[in-house]
């Protein structure tokens, strides 16, 4: 498992390497790295997976003392969905071979790829939370780059930027609900979670809706459905590898494998359910609606996926099963839809479905595959999809009325939208033309073998589920285990009698044949249709609102004068000085046991400092300054540093002396008027800063673990083999800090030179300086008669 | 003793902090050096402040704690660093602007960028804080180039 998910990175960096020499052709490499992902099959079919025997796990450690460990678990659920992304991930390598022109920057395109599905392969498998959030946030950062990789379109871009804001905000969601989960659980790991103790932590209600974000803006729930459509600027391999089966996927799974924490919840299901449905039917609505096919597509995802977490958020064994049926369903015909359109782009230049018609009588073959895919997507018998269907009215109907509702209303749409897409196959043949009335393609013919098997492949799977239910019945078992239906005993039937579920497939039957029948007017209804709500203008709205909100902040706040600049931020650190010293207990001991000595040092120290606030002569301030200087040297001489009392009147002198030497330059030591309210907030910080140091120094005189000190004097002499412990801690046990800090001296001599060099006035300030040869030159000139 | 140690830092902080936010320059850099006193003299109150030896293996133990006397020996020497560094830049600014008042001083985030002192930092223009007496002087330097030439 732990190769499944390392090789594809591996891969990815292989074929960047050698993209330049083996351009298009580096596909076939970039398929071997789906390889192990496709091995994992073995323990699928295996019985490692059965009811009772443990999943195999892998751990690699990484930062075990905070629980951050790859540990691969391979139970049925996620090996399943592992297979899927391998399948699907190879399929969408070998199809792109043929797809992409030789143009393309194949250095770029297939290591994205692969690292997009390494990332997935690592989410799904990771048992680890804090590494499937890692590997959550991977696959967002790579989605992003391969949305965009047609940078040069502004719509890629914007899709691009879109798609990652959105399931960038999920992704800090979720990070945040792992770590509420792992504190409340005891664990970082899923498996090893204490599920009662989560349910009973208070963090349970805000884990769970946490938790919830980050699979709605993944799986492109409302309201954030908004990325999915925008992000098919992706080239249409990328589109059915990440769009159909995998990256979009990947909410579902959160809510799949969360639902045995949150399941028990009211809540749980009582949001998942109603915003699922609520997004299959606004996304068949707004499906019936476009023109371009892999907007259709896009939309049609974003309703499968509502459908999907409808089924998840029953949190009932029924729910689950029908779930992972509908998953392995939707997999195998959207991607193959997303290779048909693919197709169609290819050879005829358009995805505009009013451009195109009577496709069959030339793409007889891409006409078949794409047949047998959108009747699954339809729902239609003999395919997978009409089962799957079937069971979703089943859980539907122990859930209520009003679902049922939805539920048969969304599912008309999806049939009319089917319809709509499969009529490009029907009718007289017509060239396509662009809106100058030219043809777009010269001549229009089947595809080749590289861009139709893939899509063959996966229709071929569709037909599978659907005439031999039993095929994707036993892959589905496969993650009963995993999540918790493998003792419930539905099976998958083509004809399972006359059963309410029948029934109301029937009456959909009836409303999609109104639908299509009224197509026209439906459509011409849609488009005068404006919803109030959009999420789209809620999203500029919301991206216009922080860039203006940003732009005043930073304008109020920043590139003031220094000393309102400094007025805030000194004002912000109070605060959170203030908010320490609140909670930190205060020791005070009595002012009686003080000794004399103490006396001269406090007068030289606070004479030093009221004098400079009083002075009106910068010599005077000067002065004084050395004399707080003097003070704490002396104060140094009663804490028993020597060296530092050395040190600090070695220093003083030198300071003082700069001083003088920059007062040359300097102007008289003027006192500038402050005004009299920033006299007042400027008393007020004073006082709060020294108050508030007072109290933080009384409140850190506690010890707050043992010193380390002792060490320091028992082996100065034995190590360092000297007998002034400071000393021997700065140049031998500190050696390299001190390094630094002669660096750092260094640098300031260095600053200061240049610095004053340059500061003389009246002289070019460049290399083009006149130096003192080329001046005695000029005077050599001068002086000439 | 730590208390009153205590109360003499916050009345050096205090003074630093207000010297700090003053418009002259030259109080800036003062205030600056006043708070590292304090911060100086806070570490070692921190550790507690015992009547024992000085940490010199000469003496008769016990000792007092060697570990922030060599912290604070650092901390003075990179105290001092900076102070000089800010007093040169002090110096700087004053040359190219013309005058002290830290408040008066601009940069490319200015509200006002064509404000009197807005200048943009870029060194190959001259700030329209220079006095004029230096583009005098720049003419001159230009024409004993040509003679040169």
């Amino acid at each position: 498992m732990t190769l499944a998910v390392l090789l594809p990175f591996v891969m990815a960096a292989v074929c960047g390497l050698l993209a330049g020499t083996l351009g298009r052709r580096s596909g076939y490499l970039a398929a071997l790295g789906f390889v192990p992902a496709l091995l994992l099959a073995v323990p699928l079919a295996g019985n490692s997976v059965e009811v009772g025997s443990t999943p195999q796990t892998q751990l690699t450690n990484w930062v075990p003392e905070l629980g951050l460990n790859f540990v691969f678990r391979g139970d049925g659920f996620s090996l399943l969905f592992a297979v899927l992304i391998g399948v699907i991930g190879a399929l969408a390598s070998l199809y792109s071979v043929a797809y992409l022109s030789e143009r393309e920057r194949f250095g770029r395109f297939y290591p994205y790829l692969l690292l997009f599905g390494g990332s997935m392969l690592g989410l799904v498998l990771s048992d680890n939370l804090v590494a499937l959030f890692a590997f959550w946030e991977m696959t967002s950062v790579t989605s992003f780059l391969l949305i965009g990789l047609w940078h040069t379109r502004s719509e890629a871009r914007d899709g691009a930027i879109k798609a990652f804001l959105v399931s960038a905000l999920g992704g800090l969601g979720l990070l945040a609900a792992v770590a509420l989960l792992s504190v409340a659980g005891g664990s970082t790991n899923l498996s090893e979670l204490d599920l009662a103790a989560v349910r009973a932590s208070p963090m349970f209600v805000p884990a769970l809706l946490l938790t919830l974000l980050a699979a709605f803006t993944k799986s492109a729930q409302l309201p954030f459905h908004l990325w999915l459509p925008t992000a098919m600027e992706a080239p249409t391999p990328v589109s059915a590898f990440l769009h159909s089966a995998t990256m979009v996927k990947a909410g579902v799974v959160l809510v799949a494998k969360f639902g045995l924490i949150f399941g028990g919840s009211a809540l749980w299901g009582g949001i998942i359910v109603p915003l699922g449905l609520a997004t299959m039917f606004w996304g068949s609505w707004r499906a019936l609606k476009q023109t371009d096919l892999k907007a259709l597509l896009a939309f049609s995802t974003v309703s499968q996926l509502g459908l999907l977490m409808a089924l998840y958020g029953l949190a009932d064994p029924e729910g689950r099963f029908a779930a992972t049926t509908h998953l392995l369903n939707h997999a195998a015909f959207k991607a193959a839809l997303f290779f048909v359109v693919g197709i169609i782009d290819h050879e005829t230049g358009t995805r505009e479905t009013f451009r195109l018609s009577g496709l069959r009588r030339k793409l007889p073959l891409t006409f078949v595959v794409a047949l047998l895919a959108t009747l699954s997507m339809a729902g239609l018998p003999p395919l997978g999809g009409f089962i799957s269907k079937e069971l979703f009215y089943e859980a539907m109907l122990h859930a209520g009325p009003g679902f049922i509702a939805v539920a048969v209303i969304g599912s008309a749409l999806t049939l009319a939208y089917c319809a709509r897409l499969i009529r490009i196959f029907f009718g007289g043949f017509e060239v396509p033309l662009d809106d100058g009335g030219q043809p777009l393609k010269p001549a229009i013919h089947e595809a080749g073998p590289g861009l139709l098997l893939p899509p063959a492949l996966l229709a071929g799977a569709a037909l599978l589920f659907g005439v031999w239910p039993a095929s994707a019945e036993w892959l589905a078992r496969r993650a009963g285990a995993a999540l918790a239906f493998a003792e419930y005993d539905g099976h998958l039937l083509l004809w399972h009698g006359v059963t309410p579920a029948l029934l109301l497939t029937v009456l959909t039957w009836g409303l999609a044949a109104l639908l299509v029948w009224q197509a026209a007017r439906v459509y011409f209804f849609q488009v005068h249709l404006e919803s109030p709500l959009s999420s789209n203008r809620g999203y500029r709205a919301l991206l216009g609102g922080l860039d203006t909100f940003s732009s005043r902040l930073i304008a109020g706040t920043q590139g003031l004068a220094l000393p309102d600049q400094l007025r805030i931020t000194l004002a912000a650190a109070g605060l959170m000085g203030g908010y320490a010293v609140w909670r930190a207990p205060q020791v005070f001991q009595p002012f009686e046991a003080l000794p004399l000595s103490t006396l001269p040092i406090a007068v030289l120290l606070v004479a030093g400092a009221l004098g400079v606030l009083l002075s009106r002569n910068r010599l005077t301030a000067v002065v004084l300054t050395g004399l707080t200087g003097f003070g704490s040297a002396v104060a140094f001489l009663s804490m028993r540093a020597p060296d530092l009392a050395l040190t600090q009147l070695l220093i003083e002198a030198v300071t003082v002396i700069l001083f003088l030497l920059v007062f040359r330059y300097l102007p008289g030591f003027r006192s500038l008027p402050r005004g009299r309210v920033r006299q007042v907030i400027d008393v007020g910080l004073a006082g709060a800063a020294g108050i508030g140091t007072t109290l933080l120094i009384l409140a850190s005189i506690r010890f707050l673990s043992p010193p380390i000190s002792p060490y320091y004097l028992e082996n100065a002499y034995k190590a360092g083999g000297g007998k002034n412990v400071v000393n021997v801690i700065l140049v031998d046990f500190r050696g390299f800090d001190t390094l630094g800090e002669i660096m750092v001296v260094a640098m300031v001599a260095l600053a200061v030179g240049s610095l004053v060099r340059l500061g003389r006035r009246g002289e070019a300030r460049s290399e083009r300086d006149t130096a003192p040869a080329t001046q005695d030159l000029l005077d050599l000139q001068k002086r000439r008669p | 003793m730590e208390t009153l140690f205590a109360v003499l830092i916050g009345l050096l902080v205090s003074a630093g902090v207000f010297l700090l936010l003053s418009r002259t320059i030259i109080r800036v850099v003062l205030g600056l050096t006043f708070i590292a006193y304090g911060v100086n003299l806070a570490i070692l109150t921190v550790a507690g402040l015992r009547e024992e030896s000085p940490p010199l293996l000469t003496l008769e133990g016990p000792y007092v704690d060697p570990l922030p006397q060599a912290l604070v020996l650092t901390a003075i020497v990179i105290g001092f660093g900076t102070t000089a560094l800010l007093l040169t830049v002090a110096l700087r600014a004053y040359q190219v602007a013309g005058h002290d008042d830290v408040a008066a001083f601009g940069d490319n985030l200015a509200r006002n960028p064509d404000g009197p002192d807005g200048q943009h930092a870029d060194p190959e223009h001259l700030s329209p804080d220079t006095p004029e007496a230096d583009h005098g002087d720049v003419a001159e330097l230009e024409r004993l180039r040509g003679v040169m030439r």
